[in-house]
């Protein structure tokens, strides 16, 4: 299949979408102005757009800010998960001494530790990658665990027949075995990276798409707020599709999405 | 005492034996109490024999392979394997009733899997890997995923799989059980074929008492749970078999043996 061809399908495929958001945008601009809402309140899409162009510049760097906080983020979560996924369901002892504190962990919310993570780590970028790692670590440790775990019986009892020794068994079944439910818990992950580093710029920051939010809102530039807003859902929606695409790169071997909407080759 | 037999009948040697059931039992301990899975199981089976075991559901025919494979502890008795060599355990093949493909290896790879567990020399490995495709008419498979496969397909990748470190020892528990009719038949004189070319003690558990006749030396029938070896059945029908041989008298009058024996014990 032409590249030229899949992107024709693929166009198509989101055809639906892209009519539906055309007509809300068109919906939205003619509300604002025939309801005669206050710009601070609400801002027309056109307001909107403006601000976008006019900002361009900060706002640029804003955006390199953030992105650059989210993926740092959520590449250490990914490097740190897989091994500690690992160590957990290769010996029971691990599992038994770090798996209750790891859920423990988990179960607090992570927002709630941003104040204290920027009074260790300051108003800087640090501090906002410590959060998107955590709020993106344990989602993969999870997953990346139950994947190792969830291997066949039937494959696990001829690896033990040919008499694999752990380490083996790690590295030729449970980690391949675990990329799909990895890469599952990566695309949820990596917008909750997003999300951590924005709480952290709202808590304390000086540049970053959070902050802007934070610094326009409070001056009644809504425009400018909402362009940000605009921004952050474009941002997580690329970084969902690279992981998408990386996904497909390393499994190969799954029922590619042509296939599955019935789309001829 | 052996001296004596051999004294008064010295044309028959002994067989020497591969492997040794020596009253061999199996209790599985669950939390709703034990249950004995198998009861007290002597059997010799010479080396590069074929033997086939029937039984009903649940008399414990996969538990057997699997204390044979090592992959589950015997409770009494033991079992001895004579390989000769300084290893204790021989060099296994296992084929189970699904394929048990790796979904993310291609075909070739999925076949290289064990060599590279022992470790082989890979261009060795490739070149014998592509020999079994070749046997079982594949070869031109090698770089397709198990996915794009059919089941029969997939169960001559996982045979190929299991005969790639040349084992000692095939055990094929009903690994044709999943598959039609036609395409057991077709498997099973491939899997004959395979054996007459390279001679290996198979242990082939089969829900086909046709199957176990067709294919085997030896058919050892077991009584239901907890299983026991009701008798073993010699089967001497002449090798090279194929599928003619179902309608000879012979076959038929195995056959029915066969039925009778787990019939009445049940
Ligand atoms: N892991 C286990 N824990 C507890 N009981 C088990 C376990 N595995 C097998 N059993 C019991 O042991 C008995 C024999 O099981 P096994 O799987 O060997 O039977 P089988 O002869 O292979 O049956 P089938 O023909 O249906 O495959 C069964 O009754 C089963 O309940
Ligand atoms: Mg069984």
């Amino acid at each position: 299949m032409k590249l030229g061809t899949r992107m024709v399908a693929s166009v198509a495929h989101m055809g639906p979408a892209i009519i539906t958001s055309i007509i809300l945008i068109m919906i939205w601009q003619a509300g604002t102005s025939l309801f005669n809402i206050p710009n601070w309140l609400l801002p027309a899409p056109s307001r909107i757009a403006d601000a976008l162009w006019q900002w361009r510049l900060t706002l640029v760097n804003d955006i390199g800010v953030t992105l650059l906080e989210t993926i740092i983020g959520f590449i250490f979560a990914v490097l740190g998960a897989i091994p500690i996924a690992a160590a957990l369901v290769s010996s029971s002892l691990v599992w038994r001494s770090f798996y209750p504190i790891l859920a423990a962990f988990q179960s607090i919310p992570k927002n709630a530790i941003a104040p204290i993570l920027i009074l260790w780590f300051g108003t800087g970028e640090l501090s906002k990658v410590v959060i998107a790692f955590l709020i993106s670590f344990f989602p993969i440790v999870i997953n990346a665990v139950t994947g190792m775990q969830a291997t066949d019986s039937d494959a696990m009892a001829m690896f033990k027949s040919i008499r694999a020794n752990r380490w083996q068994i790690l590295w030729h079944l449970r980690l391949p075995n675990a990329i799909p439910y990895i890469f599952a818990a990566a695309k949820v992950s990596i917008t909750l990276a997003l999300v951590g580093a924005v709480i952290g710029e709202f808590v304390g920051a000086d540049s970053g798409l959070g902050y802007v939010i934070l610094l326009s809102s409070s001056q009644l530039k809504t425009d400018l707020a909402f362009a940000s807003i605009v921004l952050l859902a474009l941002i997580g929606v690329a970084l969902f599709s690279v992981v998408g695409l990386v996904e497909k790169l390393f499994t190969p071997w799954a029922p590619s999405l042509e296939h599955m909407l019935g789309v001829p080759a | 005492m052996s001296s004596k037999i051999a004294q008064i009948w010295p044309e028959v040697a002994p067989v020497e034996s591969f492997i040794d059931f020596v009253n061999v039992g199996k209790t599985f301990r669950t939390r709703t109490g034990d249950i004995p899975a198998i009861c007290d199981i002597s059997l010799s089976i010479p080396k590069n024999q074929f033997v086939a075991i029937v039984g009903p559901s649940g008399c414990g025919k996969s538990t057997l392979l699997k204390m044979l494979a090592g992959l589950l502890t015997v409770t009494s008795g033991r079992i001895d394997l004579h390989t000769g060599g300084r290893d204790p355990l021989p060099n296994v093949g296992m084929v189970f009733q699904r394929p048990a493909l790796l979904p993310w290896r291609d075909v070739l790879s999925n076949i290289l899997l064990p060599t590279q567990i022992a470790k082989l020399e890979r261009p060795v490995a490739v070149k014998r890997a592509m020999a079994l495709l070749k046997l079982v008419g594949l070869a031109e498979f090698a770089r397709k995923y198990p996915n794009e496969l059919s089941g029969g397909m997939q169960m001559r990748v996982a045979l190929c799989r299991a005969l790639i470190c040349e084992p000692t020892l095939l055990l094929m528990d009903e690994p044709f059980g999943a598959l039609d009719a036609m395409t057991r038949e077709e498997l099973s004189i491939e899997l004959l074929k395979i054996w007459q070319h390279q001679p290996k003690t198979v242990l082939f558990v089969t829900h086909s008492i046709s199957e176990a006749i067709l294919l085997a030396d030896r058919v050892v029938v077991m009584s239901a749970r907890p299983g026991r070896v009701i008798q073993t059945v010699d089967i001497d029908i002449s090798r090279p078999r194929d599928f003619s041989d179902v309608h000879s008298a012979a076959f038929k009058d195995y056959s029915s043996l066969i039925r009778e024996l787990i019939g009445t014990r049940h």
